[in-house]
């Protein structure tokens, strides 16, 4: 059982309610933002203990979501998880150097996507299998 | 002393004016259409055109005033000092390129327009007043001041409009324009209109003597004028040519990019609904929005198997993209194959055995490590896998093997043999060309885009393989690739042949992979020197540089040692070269390897003459084989 909250940065309401509906049956608290600015504000007020961020966002995108809580000292502690539907080719590189823990590539297998959030909730180890297929998380 | 003035009264000669206007107006067109090419350009390319635009249009507006010049006739003959007339095209060419690099900048706001005027006209008029210091005759030639700054600010003011002008239409993508050419017209028309203030504003009084130094001056003949048109005229020609052909080559780059950004941004939006319908779907298959019957349940199993087909198209559509713009991205480093197969065969076991399929993996023991990109391994493993187990039938066996290739020692082939439908021999070749679709494309019926043999033949082709099918219909079908053995020796092999010289002795270089310090013990060191001294002097001629690398791979702890004809000096330059090779190759560092380099030095040796070439290299061959033997034993024995 997991009380841990997770904050969802998406502007697309169909996948932020996805989500949440996917991550509450699984035990987690979570919380919303819609754009770059809300992120960084929900961040502050709620600490969450991950947030799950898109990239291509209005008010600033992913990337520089990610600038702004590297340059804050508390919420530089928050792990990141970058979901896109970008091209990985160009962006998985980026998201990581950015501080990244992980890049899921949009759509995401619930299996693959639940097992990468333990992980780095550091709840559970991911499978042998995962590894090879995530690199380094 | 004083004497009555005489005022010298020139005339126009106006057939040559016109010539001027006319060289004014075609250097401001080649101006517009180079400053276009400046700001499109970057990095080097941006030097160029800046350099080259500059010297063009420089070149341009000096004619012009030279042509003006001869356009202005006195009663007596005139002369111009060369030195003096070069120093002027300087001033001209300097002028035109603070004006380029001006209108080239992303942004021009008001001081930066101001004062790239201030330099431009200054520019021209430093070389007009150059050029008429230029002018050697019998005469005196005062200015009126007030007209000589009337032409200064004239040149200030044509330049800050011939600026704005150019910066407004450097966009302008087309070779031929009306805008562009009424810009055009309206710069040179003015250009000639400070020319003329500023001749208005000398005056010649005729004197006994011709001032000024005469030891460097021409005469100025109308076929001189001839001469300087045609070389502007070409100069122009040429940098207006460039420049079309140019935006040409640029603007199929800019189509190919734009082809590019639109497949990447068509994948992103196709995968956002998607997501949602993945999402959505699965929540109701698991029931996290309230029970679901069984039929129910298999619907929805189903309509997540199609959107994963979905997704792996979309996958597939932005691969062949980046193959077909040269941005496939593959790291190759030393890896195990074995790995790679282990893997997908235990990715591809719950499917396989859902269709009663026998999926084998066949492992060879000690096979040396692959040179790979291992995830593009996997993809290749992946798709062929799963094109076996779609064409295979129930009760049906896969099987996955690596080995050394038998046809080329420098190779790995894998080999993925099915018990499947089989391919007819006349398609075996076609199945890899780009949408070539199976017709009979299993129990689903799907033919899919066609797309996973072409990728597999390009990511293979890229890491330097190659792959291929032998099928016998109703039988089943062998798929073969094969990728690189990861060889230091290959890697270092040009290094190496670029630094030896010739010389009258050989040299040995052990390089002792993964070891800070060496784990061969001098004596093994020494013993292996002597195994190849005695190879070489069995087959080497003594006049070549030879490189003889050799390496086995098959464990952590690796050795390779490399021979070259060299002399003692050379041997120790060439060993600081290869441990300095060694420490900035990125590939190496990706690997993660350590290595230590020594060197030993052999006396002279020597081929016998007698000895047919065909031997020659049999030797070589043999020896290596020899070689390895040797490496292995004494490998397997540290001391």
């Amino acid at each position: 059982m997991s009380n841990k909250t997770i904050l969802i940065v998406d502007d697309d309401p169909d996948a932020r309610l996805g989500f949440n509906t996917r991550l509450k049956a699984n035990h987690y608290n979570v919380i919303f933002a819609a754009d770059g600015m809300a992120s960084i504000a929900e961040a502050r007020k709620h600490m969450p203990d991950l947030i799950i961020l898109d990239l291509g966002l209005p008010a600033g995108d992913g990337f520089s979501v990610m600038e702004r809580l590297k340059a804050n000292d508390t919420l530089a502690l928050i792990p990141v998880i970058v979901i896109s539907a970008r091209d990985p080719s160009a962006n998985r590189e980026r998201a990581l150097k950015a501080g990244a823990k992980a890049f899921l590539q949009k759509p995401v297998d619930n299996a693959k996507f639940l097992a990468v959030i333990r992980k780095v909730l550091g709840e559970k180890d991911l499978t042998p299998h995962l590894v090879h297929d995530l690199g380094e998380v | 002393m004083t004497s009555p003035d005489l005022e010298l009264v020139g005339a126009y000669d106006y057939r040559l004016v016109a010539l001027s206007v006319l060289i004014a107006i075609l250097a401001s067109y080649a101006a517009l259409d180079l400053a276009g090419r400046v700001t499109s350009a970057q990095g080097k390319a941006r030097l160029l055109w800046l350099n080259g635009g500059a010297v063009a249009m420089g070149f341009g507006i000096w004619s012009m005033h030279y042509i003006g010049m001869l356009a202005f006739r006195l009663p007596i003959p005139v002369q111009y000092d060369w030195p003096t007339v070069l120093l002027s095209l300087v001033a001209a060419i300097v002028a035109s390129a603070i004006a380029l690099f001006v209108v080239s900048r992303s942004k021009m706001g008001v001081i930066r327009a101001v004062l790239g005027s201030i330099f431009m006209g200054g520019g021209i008029a430093t070389m007009h007043y150059t050029g008429m210091a230029a002018m050697r005759l019998s005469a005196m030639c005062s200015y009126s001041a007030k007209l000589v700054a009337l032409s200064v600010v004239l040149a200030i003011v044509i330049s800050l409009v011939a600026l704005w002008l150019t910066f407004y239409f450097r966009g302008e993508t087309a070779a031929w324009s009306w805008r562009k050419m009424h810009g055009a017209l309206v710069m040179g028309a003015a250009i000639p209109v400070m020319h003329y203030t500023g001749m208005a504003a000398a005056r010649f009084t005729a004197s006994p003597s011709v001032y000024g130094n005469q030891s460097h001056t021409i005469n100025v003949s109308s076929l001189s004028v001839a001469g300087v048109t045609i070389v502007t005229l070409t100069v122009l020609g040429l940098a207006l040519l460039t420049s079309f052909a140019d935006r040409r080559f640029s603007l199929q780059a800019l189509e190919l990019q734009l082809k590019d950004d639109f497949l990447s941004h068509v994948s992103h939006e196709l995968r956002s609904p998607l997501t949602a319908i993945y999402q959505f779907v699965s929540i109701l298959a698991d029931g996290l929005a309230g029970e679901v019957r069984p039929e129910q349940s298999e619907y929805l199993r189903l309509t997540l198997r199609n959107v994963q087909q979905l997704e792996s198209m979309i996958a597939d559509l932005l691969e062949v993209t980046r193959i077909q713009a040269g941005k496939l991205n593959i790291e190759q480093q030393r890896a195990s194959l074995s790995d790679a197969i282990t893997d997908t065969v235990s990715m591809f076991g719950g499917s396989a055995a859902a269709k009663g399929i026998n999926l084998i993996a066949n492992i060879a023991a000690d096979l040396p490590l692959a040179y790979v990109d291992p995830s593009r391994v996997r993809q290749v493993l992946i798709n062929l896998v799963s094109n076996a187990i779609k064409f295979t039938a129930k009760n049906g066996e896969i099987t996955l093997q690596t080995r050394i290739f038998e046809e080329d020692p420098g190779l790995l082939v894998v080999e993925i043999a099915d018990t499947g439908c089989g391919i007819k021999p006349e398609v075996s070749k076609l199945i890899f060309e780009r949408l070539y679709q199976a017709t009979d494309a299993g129990e689903h019926g799907r033919k899919g885009l066609g797309l996973g043999l072409y990728i597999s033949k390009e990511l293979v082709a890229r890491q330097g393989g190659s792959i291929w099918v032998r099928s016998e219909p109703q039988k089943g079908s062998s798929f073969f690739f094969t990728v690189p053995i990861f060889s230091l020796a290959s890697l270092i092999g040009p290094i190496l042949t670029n630094e030896v010289k010739p010389d009258d002795a050989i040299a040995v270089l052990v390089v002792e992979m993964d070891s800070q310090d060496g784990w061969l013990s001098p004596d093994v060191r020494i013993a292996m020197s002597n195994v190849a001294r005695a190879l070489l002097q069995r087959c080497l001629l003594p006049d070549l540089d030879v490189v003889l690398p050799k390496m086995d791979s098959g464990d952590a702890q690796e050795l390779f040692f490399a021979v070259a004809c060299t002399n003692k000096q050379g041997a120790e330059v060439m060993s600081r070269r290869v441990r300095e090779q060694f420490r900035r190759s990125e590939r190496l560092q990706q690997a993660g390897l350590t290595f230590t380099v020594s060197c030993d030095f052999l006396p002279p040796i020597s081929r016998n003459v007698n000895e047919p070439m065909g031997e020659f290299v049999g030797h070589v061959a043999a020896g290596v084989q020899e070689h390895i033997n040797a490496m292995m034993i004494a490998r397997s024995v540290p001391a």
